[in-house]
C-alpha cells in the first residue's frame, strides 16, 4: 500500500562537484568546468583542490548567470578554521583564470607559512601522529575568555590543551573487517529538498548503492566514553582527513563529513550544520567510527570549527555541572523563593552569564510547582544549546534548586524495608481482585479521612461519581426506555483496563474506588469543582479513545460523570455524595455525559 | 476443544513431577498469574482433580471457571514458553491480552514481542521518531509501551496521558510518519522538520513548507476521519488515535476508524461517498458537514438525509441567559445577582453593566460568559459544556479559548 504513487524527486538544481585535486587545476580542468557550467545553466560547477604543502583548501567555482555572456568564477580559500572569498571574476579567458588561481594559491601559501611559523603539514599525515601545537594555543585563550568559570566545575575556565594531546592514543587503526557495505560516493546521496545531493544517512537507510556494492573500510573506531568528541573532531581536522565520522549515541546517530580536514556536512537527529557539530561535541556516550574517503556534495557547516568546538565544550561543561548538581530529565526544578518580583529576578540574573533576559524570565515563569525538566521542555521546547545555559544561570544565580526525582517519587514508607510488606498487603486487601479497583468500603474510609481534613483546614475536596456500562443495543438505546434493562455491566477485564487508563490520568493522591454496587468514584483532595471536571473530561477521553476491550468501543460504552464538591455543594459527606449522584443521574440523560453539580441547581 | 489439551502433565502439580519440573511455568501458575483464575479456585480444583484423578483443565472447565477455548490458548502459550519462543513474563502478558482483548495467540504474541527487552526498545515507528527528534526519552517510551499494552492504548495516547508530549506534537509526529509512508518526505527531512516544529511550536506542515519539501498541506480532506472531525462526530484526540493506528499498524484510515469503534462498515461506505462528493465539488464543505451530522440519525442512508435536508430542524436546547449562567457556575452569588438585577432595572441599564459596576464579576468572566453563550447559540458547544467551561474559567482565571483548549473541546473551525 505504501509508495504506490511516490512523487518523483525534483531534478537536481545543486552544485556540480568535480573530483578533488591535490594540486592546482590545469587548463583542461578550467575548460571542463566551463563546459559543464554552460551545459547545466544555471548550476554551479565546483572544483576543490589543495595547495601543495599547506593546510589550505580551495574551492574554485564557475557559474553562468542569466543575461551574461561570460561565466563568473569564484575562488574561496579555507584554512580549516574559516573560509573566505579571495576573488570573483567574470571571464571566459582560461589563461586569466589560471594566472589568478596560481597567484592566489602561491601568495596564500607564503602567508600561511609565515603566520604559523612551522613547516606545512601533509594533509595525508597519519592520525596517530597529529600536530596539535598550532591549534591548542589559540583554543585555550578563546575559551577561557569567552565563558569564564563557575563554582564546582572541574573544567571551568580554559580548555586544557592536554585533552587534545592526551587522547588520540585511543584511536586504534583497524583495517576493515570487510563486512560492511559502503556508500557509493558519487551517486548514492539522496536528493534533498533543494535538489542538492545529500549524504546517505546510515541510520535512516541502507548504505548500499544501486550498483557495484563496495566494502566499507573503517580507518578507526572507538568509544566516545574514553575519547571526547571534541578531541576526535580536532584530530580529524588537524590531520586533514577526508571521510565520514559516524557517532552512535544512546538515542540517535550523528555524522560529520570531512573534506581535507574541513567539516563540510553534519547531521544528527534533525539538527544540521554547525548546531549538529556542537550537539555532537556534548555527547559523552556511544561509539564512533571513521569511514575514509566518503564525501558529500552538500555543505552545511559554515562556521570556523574552533568556534563551534569551543561553544560545544562550554556547553558540555555546563551540562556536566548541572548533572553533578542532580539534574536529570525527571529531576524537579524548584524555585528557591516564591513570588519574587520581576525586578528581583532580573537583579539575580544579572549576576549570571549574559543571556537574553526576557527569555530567561519567560522560562523562569514557566517553572511551576513540582516541575521537572521534562515538563519544562514539553511546555517550552528548546534545544540543549538554549536550555542548558538558562538552567545553569538559574542555578548559579540561586534562583532554583534541583531536586532529584527519587526524593519525590520513592514511596514514603520504603525506609521500612521488609516491614512495608504488611502495609502493602493491607492495601491489597482493600482492592477488589477481579477489577483491581479499591472496594467501596475502603473508598468510604478514605473519603471520611479527607472530610476530616476539609473540616480541619477548609481544603476543598471533590468527587467524581461515574458509571461505565455496555449498551445492549444501539437502536433500543435511542428509545429512552428502561435504562437498567438497556445496559450491561462491564466485564472485569474491561474494568481493569479502564482502571489502568484512569491511573495514567489521575494524580497519585487521588483515590479511585468502586461506589456501591455498579458505580465508581474518584476522590480528589484539595480540588475545586471545575478542576475536577477537567479530570473527569480527561478520563472520559481516555476511556473512549480506543476500545477498552474487543467489541467495547465508544459507541457501545455508556459513560456518565457527575462532579460535586465541598464546600460548593454542602458541608457534609452526605450532601457531597447526593450532589454527585444527582449530577451523575442527570449526565446519563444529558447531551454531554459530564455534569458539574452546581451547574444545574 | 480436543482431548489433546488434557495431557496430564500440563495441568497439575499432582501430575508427572518429572515432566513438570522441565516446564518453565506450570499451567496452574500461568492461569493464576494471567488472572484467568484466582488462587483459591485453583487450589479447590486442584484438590478435586487429585481426588478424582481427572486433569485440572477438565475440572476448571466443568466447574465453569474457565472456558475451554481459553484453556486451549493457555496451553498453546505454555508450549511457546516451553520451546523458548516466549519468555514467562511475556507469556503471561500475552495470555492476559488473549483473555481481555479477545486477541488470537498470534496477535497477542506479536504485541508482547514489541515490548522493550533488556537490549532496548524494539521497533516502534512512533517511538523511534519521537526519540530521535528528542521529543521523548527512551525510558519514557519503554515504559509507555508497556503501559499501553496493559491498558490497550496506543503509545501516543499513553505519552499524552502521562503529559510527556502535547497533542500538537503527537499530531505532527503522526503526520510525519504518514508523509514518510507516502513518500512525500524522507525520514531525515521529517526529523528535521519535526524538531523545528517542536521547538517553534508550529504544526509540522509549516517547517516542511519553509524547507521547500511541500508547497501546501498534502492531506486536505484526505480521508473520512478528517470529515468526521470537521462535523464533530469525533474529537481531535479520537482522530489522532485513529491516525496512530493507521500509520503504526499499516491499516487504512477506514480500518483504523472501524477498529477504534468510531465507524461501522456501513457508515464508512456512506462517508466515503460523501467525501467523493466533496472532492468532486458536488458539495460545499459546510453542506457536507451538515449532511454528515444528519447521516448518523438515519442509519447512514444518504438518500434519506438528502430528502430531510430541507426540513426544519427542531432545536430543543435550553435558552441560555448570561446572568443565570454566571449564577449556576458559581461565578456570582445569587444575592449579588439579585442586587445587580434590581440596580439594572432601576438605572435602566444592561445587567452586565450593573454586574461590572458593582464589582461582582470581572470583565474576563463576563466576556467568557458572553463568548460561551454565543458558542452555545451556534451549537458548537452544548449547555453542559458551557457551564463546565465557565466554572473552569472563573476558578482558574483563564480565558474561554484556553479553557476550551484544555478540555479539547475545540471545534475544528477554531483550530
Amino acid at each position: 500500500m505504501f509508495g504506490a504513487q511516490k512523487p518523483q524527486p525534483p531534478p537536481s538544481r545543486g552544485r556540480i562537484n568535480l573530483p578533488n585535486l591535490k594540486s592546482t587545476p590545469t587548463m583542461d580542468i578550467y575548460r571542463t568546468m566551463y563546459e559543464q557550467a554552460q551545459a547545466n545553466q544555471p548550476r554551479e560547477v565546483e572544483q576543490l583542490f589543495v595547495a601543495p604543502n599547506t593546510n589550505l583548501t580551495y574551492s574554485l567555482s564557475v557559474k553562468f548567470e542569466s543575461g551574461k555572456h561570460n561565466p563568473v568564477w569564484t575562488l574561496l580559500e579555507d584554512d580549516g578554521t574559516e573560509a573566505q572569498m579571495l576573488w570573483q571574476q567574470e571571464s571566459g579567458d582560461f589563461d586569466l583564470i589560471n594566472d589568478m588561481v596560481c597567484m592566489s594559491a602561491q601568495s596564500s601559501r607564503a602567508m600561511d607559512r609565515s603566520k604559523t611559523n612551522m613547516p606545512a603539514m601533509d594533509p595525508s599525515a597519519s592520525l596517530t601522529q597529529p600536530s596539535y601545537e598550532q591549534q591548542s594555543s589559540g583554543f585555550a585563550g578563546g575559551y577561557g575568555g569567552a565563558t569564564g568559570g563557575y563554582p564546582g566545575a572541574q573544567n571551568s575556565g580554559a580548555f586544557n590543551p592536554g585533552d587534545l594531546q592526551g587522547q588520540p592514543a585511543h584511536f586504534e587503526p583497524t583495517r576493515s573487517s570487510g563486512t560492511l557495505p559502503t556508500l557509493n560516493q558519487q551517486g548514492s546521496g539522496n536528493v534533498d529538498y533543494l535538489g542538492d545531493k545529500m549524504p546517505s544517512q546510515s541510520q535512516h537507510g541502507p548504505r548500499f548503492s544501486e550498483a557495484g556494492q563496495q566494502l566499507e573500510t573503517k580507518t578507526f573506531e572507538g568509544s566516545v566514553d574514553s575519547t571526547q568528541v571534541s578531541t576526535l573532531v580536532n584530530s580529524l581536522h588537524n590531520d586533514g582527513l577526508t571521510g565520514r565520522l559516524e557517532i552512535l549515541g544512546d538515542e540517535s546517530v550523528g555524522e560529520i563529513y570531512f573534506l581535507n580536514g574541513v567539516p563540510m556536512y553534519a547531521h544528527v537527529a534533525g539538527i544540521l550544520g554547525d548546531s549538529a557539530v556542537r550537539e555532537l561535541i556534548t555527547w559523552r556516550k556511544g561509539t564512533f567510527a571513521f569511514f575514509p574517503d566518503e564525501k558529500t556534495d552538500v555543505r552545511n557547516v559554515m562556521r570556523p570549527l574552533m568556534e563551534t568546538v569551543m561553544e560545544g565544550i562550554a556547553l558540555l561543561d555546563k551540562k556536566k555541572h548541572l548533572e553533578r548538581m542532580g539534574l536529570t530529565a525527571d529531576a524537579y526544578l524548584v524555585k528557591k523563593v516564591r513570588n519574587m518580583s520581576e525586578t528581583e529576578i532580573r537583579l539575580m540574573l544579572s549576576k549570571g552569564e549574559a543571556i537574553d533576559m526576557n527569555r530567561q524570565l519567560e522560562v523562569f515563569k514557566t517553572i511551576a510547582h513540582k516541575y521537572s525538566l521534562n515538563d519544562l521542555l514539553r511546555d517550552r521546547p528548546m534545544e540543549s544549546a538554549d536550555w542548558i545555559p538558562i538552567i545553569f544561570n538559574f542555578l548559579t544565580c540561586e534562583l532554583i534548586d534541583i531536586k532529584p526525582p527519587d526524593a519525590v517519587k520513592v514511596g514514603a514508607l520504603d525506609f521500612l524495608g521488609e516491614g512495608k510488606t504488611e502495609v502493602d498487603s493491607l492495601l491489597d486487601a482493600m482492592v477488589r481482585q477481579e477489577t483491581g479497583v479499591m472496594s467501596y468500603s475502603a473508598f468510604l474510609m478514605f473519603l471520611q479521612h479527607e472530610f476530616f481534613r476539609y473540616e480541619a483546614y477548609g481544603w476543598p475536596m471533590s468527587i467524581i461519581l461515574f458509571e461505565m456500562n455496555r449498551k445492549k443495543d444501539h437502536d433500543t438505546n435511542q428509545k429512552r426506555g428502561d435504562l437498567q434493562s438497556m445496559f450491561d455491566i462491564l466485564p472485569p477485564s474491561a474494568v481493569q483496563n479502564a482502571a489502568k487508563r484512569i491511573e495514567m490520568v489521575k494524580r497519585p493522591l487521588d483515590i479511585l474506588g468502586h461506589y456501591e454496587m455498579l458505580e465508581f468514584a474518584l476522590l480528589l483532595p484539595n480540588t475545586r469543582t471545575a478542576s475536577a471536571a477537567y479530570v473527569a473530561n480527561r478520563i472520559l477521553q481516555t476511556l473512549t479513545v480506543t476500545p477498552l476491550i474487543k467489541n467495547l468501543d465508544k459507541k457501545s460504552l455508556k459513560l456518565a460523570f457527575g462532579v460535586a464538591n465541598l464546600p460548593a455543594d454542602g458541608d457534609s459527606v452526605q450532601q457531597l455524595l447526593s450532589a454527585a449522584r444527582a449530577a451523575k443521574n442527570r449526565a446519563v440523560e444529558a447531551n454531554f455525559p459530564l455534569i458539574i453539580s452546581k451547574s444545574f441547581k | 476443544m480436543s482431548e489433546d489439551h488434557f495431557v496430564p502433565f500440563n495441568f497439575s502439580d499432582a501430575d508427572d513431577v518429572g515432566s513438570e519440573s522441565k516446564l518453565p511455568i506450570k499451567i496452574g501458575d500461568l492461569l493464576v498469574q494471567s488472572t484467568m483464575v484466582d488462587q483459591e479456585t485453583l487450589d479447590s480444583c486442584m484438590a478435586l482433580c487429585i481426588k478424582m484423578h481427572v486433569p485440572l483443565g477438565r475440572i476448571l472447565a466443568m466447574e465453569g471457571h474457565l472456558a475451554e477455548d481459553l484453556l486451549g490458548k493457555a496451553l498453546e502459550i505454555q508450549e511457546l514458553i516451553r520451546t523458548n519462543a516466549l519468555s514467562v513474563p511475556n507469556g503471561i502478558t500475552a495470555l492476559k491480552l488473549v483473555k481481555q482483548q479477545a486477541l488470537t495467540i498470534e496477535e497477542a504474541v506479536a504485541r508482547v514481542n514489541a515490548l522493550p527487552t533488556a537490549a532496548g526498545v524494539k521497533a516502534s515507528r512512533l517511538g523511534d521518531l519521537l526519540r530521535e527528534s528528542a521529543a521523548a526519552q527512551q525510558k519514557q517510551i519503554e515504559k509507555a509501551l508497556i503501559d499501553g499494552i496493559n491498558a490497550s492504548l496506543p503509545l501516543g495516547q499513553v505519552l499524552l496521558n502521562r503529559g510527556i508530549i502535547t497533542i500538537d506534537l503527537l499530531n505532527s509526529a503522526l503526520m510525519g510518519l504518514r508523509m514518510m509512508r507516502d513518500g512525500i518526505a524522507s525520514r531525515s527531512q521529517i526529523l528535521q522538520a519535526l524538531r523545528s516544529a517542536r521547538l517553534r511550536q508550529l504544526p509540522l506542515v509549516q517547517p516542511l513548507i519553509e524547507m521547500g519539501i511541500i508547497e501546501e498541506d498534502p492531506y486536505p480532506y484526505s480521508d473520512i476521519g478528517y470529515l468526521m472531525f470537521l462535523s464533530g462526530l469525533i474529537n481531535e484526540r479520537e482522530l489522532i488515535s485513529a491516525r496512530e493506528i493507521e500509520v503504526t499498524e499499516d491499516k487504512t484510515v477506514d480500518e483504523a476508524l472501524i477498529s477504534c469503534g468510531f465507524c461501522s462498515e456501513k457508515s464508512v461506505t456512506a462517508l466515503n461517498e460523501l467525501l467523493n462528493m466533496l472532492m468532486e465539488g458536488a458539495l460545499q464543505e459546510d453542506q457536507a458537514i451538515q449532511l454528515l451530522k444528519k447521516l448518523e440519525t438515519v442509519d447512514w442512508e444518504i438518500p434519506k438525509v438528502l430528502e430531510a435536508l430541507d426540513q426544519e430542524e427542531e432545536y430543543e436546547e435550553e435558552e441560555l441567559e448570561v446572568g443565570e449562567l454566571l449564577k449556576v457556575t458559581g461565578c456570582i452569588h445569587p444575592e449579588d445577582l439579585e442586587i445587580a438585577t434590581s440596580r439594572s432595572l432601576k438605572k435602566r441599564q444592561p445587567l452586565a453593566t450593573s454586574l461590572l459596576e458593582s464589582g461582582f464579576i470581572t470583565q474576563l468572566t463576563l466576556d467568557g460568559a458572553n463568548a460561551l453563550k454565543s458558542l452555545v447559540a451556534q451549537r458548537i458547544l452544548n449547555l453542559e459544556q458551557a457551564r463546565t467551561l465557565l466554572a473552569y474559567c472563573h476558578e482558574n482565571d483563564v480565558e474561554v479559548g484556553a479553557a476550551i483548549k484544555d478540555f479539547d473541546w475545540l471545534p475544528p473551525a477554531m483550530n
